[in-house]
């Protein structure tokens, strides 16, 4: 399992699961209460945003960070920073000026936040390194060469071709050394992320970009690594031009009909990775359209040469629960299927349940609402902090635990009004909703109730 | 005076071998050599190290271009002061030098000790300098700007070749002295002695960031069979302009490497301070990295040699 099962699918071998990678960018850090700008600037931020998002999702693959902009600000481009996502690139220094920057230009571990960087994927590497795969996310050289040219480039791709081959070279030659730096820091899979390679026709792709796109594949392959080439948007007729660049997997969107396109990538025996809709199911949807979108997923294809994952980085203000809720669906499914047909089928309703009488009992009861305490790691880690502090606290306090997969439990959780799990609730309030709180936390709040 | 001299010429036409021939001809003085190489890695400094020679080794560019010539100032300031009595300058292949005369123009002031700039040698390899000229602006630029014109590999040379690329050299810079050889042998004291800067009037170097091949590097990380390495290099030196470095093989160990197009030569290296490197100055871009990449596959040497 994990990092294993990453490898295996990259090497196209039958596995006994779908592996899971969460793109737990800038999300990470709303794990720990930290905003986008601080989790891709400070490494000990960073660090922790990516340890506490392998301990809640499980991740078989874990990015260990999420930002195109990268490059291009060691390259010279300024950025507009914000606080729930990624920067932008503000200034394009080949703008209006068509020349190719100097190799003496190309990042080095010195440049920009590239150390910061390399810094925590280490401490990762050391800390997790075996438990997941780690992805070092590059930006796609032609993106790159759009942020550096701005959106002049497009017109230069009809009328200077072969400026554009100059550049997106260049690009590629930044993408080689940030993969030989991520590599050298750990990284077990290279990701290729260029959203901007669905807006162009497989024309352009091919005569254009598809060779340098090539040689970063092959370089991470003869450092005896793993490549993947992420896209954003309706990459449709791009997936197959993709293909022929021959990277180990291919990760798409919810714009693409993933369906349509595993056939594609399974003729080139390519791993194909996707596409929980980030906004419709993973921002905005609830736990239960999280499991169906991945339960749905899984049924609707053969799981050889198949990665699970949101369709791209995640938005900061995902709900960490359904996030949580896709992972135990791609760890589960068997069971996840089961809750998804009640959860549809309805009929709880009928179920009697009794609701303690709260405001009249002997102890403080803290009532555990989880999706499964083993199989889920958000679930296990807040079941396990009330057991393993239970002898300080059981002269005033019962403890129990609901699953969401026994037809009574779920009753429970939705005559207790509850929308995510798992949450842990004090004498009837919903106190920790998919937040673990510490063993001090726990305690204060359970005398505290004990002394009403 | 420091007798200063330019050599130029196309990658592996021969710089090297007449560098070497040079400091051998003067090892009872003081000699200073600026080795200049477009990759990150300077072979020809580790070729070249001998005892009393005062080298600079300036990598990633060419000296003509801005985005090094700081450095190629500051090294010749330098070596102004390092007391020696003669300045050997070896260019990158593909370096322009027609903006030589006006570098030291705008250093006079602040040398030590004056140059004085004797002009530039020119080594054009007599096989393939015919069809180099027509797509390298850069080696039309070499010749047009050296004294003398050393047309090295007569004995690789077709019927007629010599001679053809004689006529071209005449067309460019009939006032060029010219030298017919293989191996680099001549008698060079009398070349420089004769030589001369050209009369023409310096301009600015086409040596651009653009126009810089791109260059990948190959570290042996474990000794290889001698015959796969020739596998390997018979199917990228055809799409390089250039390979050259060092690699360690099973039968040899430390071994010099030399590719110019199908000519590849492998000979041990007896020397000192060589790492295992190879450099691959590719014509074709960046397709280069696919086409090492699977030679290394096809020649079972992936993981052995590293990129």
């Amino acid at each position: 399992m994990g990092k294993e099962l990453i490898l295996k699918t990259l090497r196209h071998e039958k596995t006994d699961a779908v592996p899971w990678v969460p793109f737990a960018g800038v999300h990470a850090g709303k794990l720990k209460g930290y905003m986008a700008d601080e989790v891709l600037t400070d490494s000990d931020k960073l660090y922790e945003s990516l340890m506490e998002a392998y301990k809640l999702y499980v991740p078989d693959g874990l990015p260990t960070l999420f930002d195109l902009q990268l490059e291009a600000e060691a390259l010279g481009c300024d950025l507009l920073w914000a606080k729930n996502n990624p920067p932008s690139v503000q200034t394009h220094p080949l703008s209006g000026e068509k020349s190719i920057p100097c190799r003496c230009k190309i990042p080095t571990e010195e440049s920009g936040r590239i150390p910061a960087v390399l810094d925590a994927m280490r401490r990762v590497k050391a800390d997790i390194g075996d438990g997941a795969a780690l992805y070092g996310l590059i930006c796609g050289p032609f993106t790159l060469a759009s942020h550096l040219r701005g959106t002049d480039i497009f017109m230069d791709m009809i009328t200077d071709p072969g400026y554009v081959t100059e550049l997106l070279e260049f690009c590629g030659e930044v993408a080689i050394k940030m993969s030989s730096m991520y590599l050298d820091a750990g990284m077990d899979v290279i990701a290729v992320v260029d959203p901007l390679v669905s807006q162009i026709s497989p024309k352009h792709f091919n005569q254009i970009l598809a060779p340098t796109f090539t040689a970063v594949f092959d370089y991470v392959r003869s450092r005896g690594a793993y490549s993947c080439f992420f896209v954003c948007g309706n990459a449709t007729r791009q997936i197959e031009p993709m293909c022929k660049t021959n990277p180990d997997g291919i990760s798409v969107d919810e714009n693409v009909d993933m369906v349509k396109a595993k056939e594609i990538t399974d003729r080139y025996n390519i791993a194909i990775g996707g596409n929980i809709p980030l906004t419709t199911t993973m921002l905005f949807g609830t736990q239960q359209d999280n499991m169906k979108c991945v339960i749905d997923l899984l049924d609707s294809m053969d799981h050889h040469n198949l990665i699970i994952s949101p369709g791209c980085d995640m938005p900061y203000d995902t709900p960490i629960e359904n996030t949580i809720a896709a992972a135990q669906a791609v760890k589960t499914p068997d069971a996840v299927r089961e809750m998804i047909a009640n959860y549809e089928g309805g009929g709880f309703e009928d179920i009697e349940i009794e609701i303690p009488d709260y405001g009249h009992l002997d102890k403080v009861l803290i009532e555990l609402f989880t999706l499964d305490p083993e199989q889920c790691a958000a679930c296990t880690y807040m079941v396990n902090v009330v057991k393993d502090n239970y002898e300080d606290m059981k002269d005033i306090a019962d403890y129990v635990v609901y699953k969401y997969n026994v037809k009574e439990d779920i009753a429970r959780t939705m005559k207790m009004g509850l929308k995510n799990l798992p949450t842990m609730c004090i004498n009837g309030e919903p106190k920790w909703v998919s937040i673990i709180p510490s063993r001090e936390e726990l305690l204060e709040e359970v005398r505290r109730c004990a002394a009403r | 005076m420091i007798e200063l001299t330019l050599l130029t010429g196309f990658l592996g036409a021969g710089k090297t071998t007449l560098l070497r021939s040079l400091l051998k001809g003067f090892e009872n003085e003081k000699i200073g050599v600026i080795i200049n190489e477009f990759g990150e890695i300077n072979i020809d400094g580790v070729l070249l190290q001998k005892d009393g020679v005062e080298m600079r080794q300036l990598s990633n560019g060419s000296i003509f271009c801005a985005c090094i010539k700081d450095k190629f100032v500051t090294g010749l300031i330098e070596m102004s002061g390092s007391g020696v009595s003669r300045l050997f300058i070896e260019a990158s292949g593909l370096a322009d030098p027609a903006s030589m005369e006006r570098i030291l123009e705008g250093i006079r002031e602040q040398l030590h000790t004056p140059y004085d700039y004797r002009g530039a040698i020119c080594v054009v390899d007599a096989e393939t300098y015919l069809d180099l000229q027509d797509v390298l602006p850069a080696l039309r630029s070499q010749v047009e700007y050296s004294g003398a014109v050393v047309i090295n590999k007569a004995d690789l040379a077709g019927n007629g070749q010599v001679e053809a690329v004689s006529a071209a050299i005449t067309e460019l810079n009939a006032g060029a002295g010219q030298y017919v050889t293989s191996f680099c042998r001549l008698d060079f004291r009398e070349i420089l002695r004769r030589l001369s800067p050209v009369d023409r009037e310096s301009r600015e170097s086409t040596n651009t960031v653009e126009s810089r091949p791109k260059t990948f590097v190959l570290r042996s990380a474990e000794p290889v069979e001698r015959d796969s390495l020739l596998r390997f290099l018979r199917a990228a030196a055809p799409s390089a302009y250039r390979i050259k470095g060092f690699c360690r093989t099973v039968e040899d160990g430390m071994t010099e490497v030399s590719a110019v197009g199908t000519r590849i030569e492998l000979r041990p290296w007896e020397g000192d301070g060589a790492e295992p490197d190879l450099v691959v100055i590719s014509s074709v871009g960046i397709r280069m990295m696919s086409l090492i990449a699977g030679a290394l596959e096809d020649c079972g040497l992936r993981g052995k040699l590293t990129l």
